[in-house]
């Protein structure tokens, strides 16, 4: 079973970039897709998103997955896997969560063979400068991820803007590869996936 | 601009029964004046760090989906369906780096009431449930 975190700050598009990626696994791939969402707040509005779609999906509530929610995650994926026994698991974290610390609780997990796939970690362009300033736990996100996703590019018609995202996203990651994509409009969708799953 | 360290988050769970059938794109009007309405008391200087989530489904098949994040111009509503609607189930996720979570909680509990109020050639009767397990003092 392979195993994708998708993280990001609140609004990036997380939901909307799953909901593609999980239609273009199954078109193209012919992948059988788990979902897992992590919302902070108890009132659960991605899950329903997700369901709608006819996706298959678990949902993780009332705390943040990277800490005090982190000890589910075993029994949340050992149930999704007798349930469906899917291809691919997607994880969409809260909007605060580490990946480095979900990617422990992983490595810790006994009798599931689990291959994670690169950390994905998606920034809306318009907000990076302001985010990257102010909080720090966007740096984590920067930091763990192996492939960061500028999203809502065709909102930003500056080609300097985003020459100076990428240099500030790699001077925070220097290995991280920066894809540009849009969720919403299906941009790049497939050349995010060539980097997952080759 | 003063960004909090942890998120305030509003949750909530309503229930709204309209005065007629409504169609589908009277239905996608009403939820994009809703979140014109819960950005102006979860926003600072018109910025929100942070986002403004809203699902609602009814009976007849309808879906909503209406996010906000940034700025009023990324105000998103997709609607799906095109039966009528008496009433609507709606969950609400308001969440923010910019505002005390009591604050939120406050301005957003009184801004559906007002905007339920306001819409009373639409809304015949709504009840509001909290969410109240989770909270960043």
């Amino acid at each position: 079973m392979q195993f994708l975190i998708i993280s990001g700050f609140f609004g990036s598009g997380k939901t909307t970039l799953i909901l593609e990626l999980a239609r273009e696994l199954v078109v193209k791939r012919g992948k059988k897709i788990g979902i897992i969402v992590n919302d902070i707040g108890e009132v659960g509005i991605d899950d329903k998103v997700m369901k709608s779609y006819g996706l298959n999906v678990k949902e993780m509530f009332g705390g943040c997955i990277c800490c005090e929610m982190a000890v589910n995650l075993p029994t949340t994926l050992k149930t999704l896997r007798d349930a469906y026994n899917p291809d691919i698991v997607i994880l969409e974290p809260s909007g605060i969560a580490d990946a480095s610390n979900v990617n422990k609780v992983l490595k810790s997990i006994e009798n599931l063979e689990i291959d994670v796939l690169p950390v994905v970690s998606l920034f809306d362009a318009t907000q990076f400068d302001l985010l990257i300033e102010s909080l720090p736990f966007i740096i984590a996100q920067v930091k763990s991820a192996d492939i960061v996703l500028i999203n809502k590019i065709d909102t930003v018609l500056d080609p300097y803007y985003m020459k100076r995202l990428e240099e500030e996203i790699h001077k925070v990651n220097k290995g991280a590869n920066v894809i540009h994509i849009s969720a919403l409009h299906k941009l790049n969708i497939d050349k995010l996936i060539k980097n997952l799953l080759g | 601009m003063k960004i909090l360290d942890l998120p305030s988050i509003f949750a909530a769970e309503m229930n709204l029964e309209f005065s007629e059938a409504r169609t589908i794109g009277e239905i996608r009007e009403f939820f994009h004046e809703f979140l014109v309405q819960l950005f102006e008391v979860s926003s600072v200087d018109n910025r929100l760090v942070g986002h403004i989530k809203v699902y609602s489904e009814g009976q007849n098949g309808t879906s909503i989906r209406a996010n906000l994040t940034g700025s009023i111009r990324n105000l998103m509503v997709i609607a799906n369906g095109d039966g009528e609607e008496r009433g609507l189930r709606v969950w609400i996720n308001v969440i923010t780096h910019m505002v005390k979570e009591e604050e939120l909680v406050g301005r957003v509990t009184n801004a559906i009431r007002k905007f339920t109020a306001n819409q009373k050639e639409i809304v015949k009767s709504f009840s509001l449930s909290l969410s109240n397990t989770h909270r960043n003092k």
